[in-house]
């Protein structure tokens, strides 16, 4: 709590004792306390109640083994419950705005808390600042507040957040953050593809989570890929810590390296192509012995489109390079003429055989 | 009482969420004290604390599938362990002398001359603590023995932050109130 009170009141004199107070808070104990007397009183009194209370005599632990036994034979049986042990009813919930998390979904194309969305066929124009759409009270504090904003097939967004730092979220991303961060710890949540800007701020480490990976910075660029319970982390600049919940183990990844995780598993950083791996961010497709299948996954979520495969052993064939084509027509075409194959438009399903 | 990194918590507690009986046993050592602890001076009532700690695990356990990682565990098992002492002592019919006040609870069993004995040796802080009504006790019990901030208080027994404030506000006051009666 980092308002300041508006008069010393016993909760606020406990939180003194426990050391629970920002830097102005205690300034303003302080100064009350040296008012008067009385005051000094009122404190002493409550410190040595906070004391006392302490003291208090305990009937000694029941041995913890014989506890577990007990406890562990129940687990497994089917039980009857006693009566004192009469299902246990939660209160029902009742919304109470200061201590529960606020999740508002929006569609980027409707609602835009950032940049303009463009669809991938135009040139990204960011220059205009949308309005961010208040949908809550207004007397929430701002960092219980967390937006979820979704780039669809088709769409980039570039999104800035209350700290300074940039997120450019690739097609079909989805992130989750807060109206404003804590004061001494940025988080986000990120599904699909998005690049980073970390504004530095030694005292805030930011940290991204993507399913069972946490990756932890102070101020770096860099690109996460969550997709299919598959995590990539890719670092353009600085540092960064890459963190398993999963197995506990935590990776340093430099610039111009790359780690995967596969179902919460680490592996090891190596290096890679900046220019391949961040290909989307000028808007260009890079491959490096890619199947076509993962080729034609990108495409889908770049265009919007659906693919069908009128030829499975399309699948499999493989393509190296990076394609600068703005339109899906200029792109097919170029892949048509590297493989040999026709690939076709009809509508809005490309048909590859 | 064993300290454990929250690393170390995190991962317990993933194995426990998949079942795993081992890890269990480690949360339950961990935090048997606290939990008993934390009944124990609610309920003034060592039978009872015992018991219901054993209740707490059982249930955290059975509803495993719900724990969320990204919150505080401790939260969680004391929001249970509260709520099955509360049912205990509202259920538990008094005896001799209740008071018609349905806030203030003492607790008296049934055998009140083989308890006065036991009654008396409770210390005067414990009997201070027993005259506070319910959320009172709750709330100073949390902050003082268990050290949850204000905020985990208000998500542990499900009410506003202000409430908790107002709470500790109360409980303080009569706290002293009542200690200083004693000394006089």
């Amino acid at each position: 709590m980092k308002f300041m009170p508006k008069k010393v009141d016993a909760q606020f004199l406990v939180r003194i004792i426990r050391d629970e107070v920002s830097p102005e808070e205690r300034e303003y104990f302080e100064q009350w306390l040296s008012e008067s007397d009385a005051n000094k009183e009122e404190y002493a009194e409550t410190l040595l109640l906070w004391e006392q209370m302490g003291k208090a005599n305990l009937p000694q632990l029941p041995d913890t083994s014989l506890q577990w036994q007990k406890i562990s034979g129940r687990l497994t049986e089917k039980e009857n419950k006693k009566f004192f042990l009469a299902p246990v009813r939660f209160r029902k919930e009742k919304i109470h705005i200061e201590n529960i998390e606020i999740w508002i979904t929006r569609i980027a194309a409707v609602i835009l808390l950032a940049v303009v969305a463009v669809l991938l066929k135009n040139n990204m124009s960011p220059n205009e600042k949308p309005e961010p759409v208040v949908v809550t009270k207004s007397n929430i504090p701002s960092k219980i507040i967390k937006y979820e904003l979704v780039a669809g097939k088709g769409e980039r967004i570039t999104l800035p957040l209350s700290d300074g730092s940039i997120v450019y979220l690739n097609s079909d991303t989805k992130i989750r953050y807060p109206k404003q961060f804590e004061s001494d710890y940025r988080e986000v949540e990120v599904t699909g593809e998005a690049y980073f800007i970390v504004a530095p701020d030694k005292k805030r480490p930011f940290t991204v989570k993507t399913g069972q990976i946490t990756t932890l910075v102070t101020g770096t660029e860099f690109n996460v890929v969550n997709r299919q319970n598959k995590v990539e982390v890719v670092v353009a600049t600085g540092r960064i810590k890459v963190f398993s919940k999963n197995t506990g183990k935590v990776v340093e990844v430099q610039k111009g390296e790359k780690i995967l995780a596969d179902a919460g598993k680490l592996k090891s950083a190596f290096k890679v192509n900046l220019e391949y791996e961040l290909a989307w961010r000028d808007n260009k497709l890079a491959f490096n012995n890619t199947r076509l299948f993962e080729i034609m996954n990108e495409i889908e979520r770049n265009y919007n489109v659906d693919v069908v495969f009128k030829n499975d052993t399309l699948k499999s064939r493989t393509l190296t390079g990076v394609l600068d084509g703005k339109s899906l027509d200029q792109v097919l075409s170029l892949i048509n003429l590297t493989l040999d194959i026709n690939i076709h438009q009809q509508g809005l399903t490309v048909i590859v055989e | 009482m064993i300290k454990i990194e929250e690393s170390e918590l995190l991962s317990i507690l993933f194995e426990v969420k998949q079942g795993n009986k081992e890890a269990f046993k480690k949360f339950f050592s961990v935090f048997q004290p606290s939990v008993y602890y934390f009944i124990y001076r609610y309920t003034c009532d060592k039978e009872a604390a015992e018991d219901l700690c054993q209740e707490t695990f059982i249930k955290f356990w059975l509803f495993k599938d719900k724990l969320d990682l990204n919150s505080s565990p401790k939260a969680y098992l004391f929001r249970i362990a509260r709520n099955l002492a509360y049912n205990y002592i509202t259920r538990k019919p008094p005896v001799s002398s209740y008071d018609e006040d349905e806030n203030l609870l003492i607790s008296i069993s049934k055998n009140p001359e083989e308890d006065y004995e036991t009654y008396a040796l409770v210390d005067d802080l414990q009997k201070a603590l027993n005259i506070l009504p319910e959320r009172c006790r709750t709330t100073f019990i949390l902050s003082r023995y268990e050290g949850l901030e204000y905020s985990e208080i208000a998500v542990t027994m499900n009410v506003s932050l202000q409430t908790v404030k107002n709470q500790m506000n109360k409980a303080i006051s009569m706290l002293k109130k009542e200690l200083s009666a004693k000394i006089n």
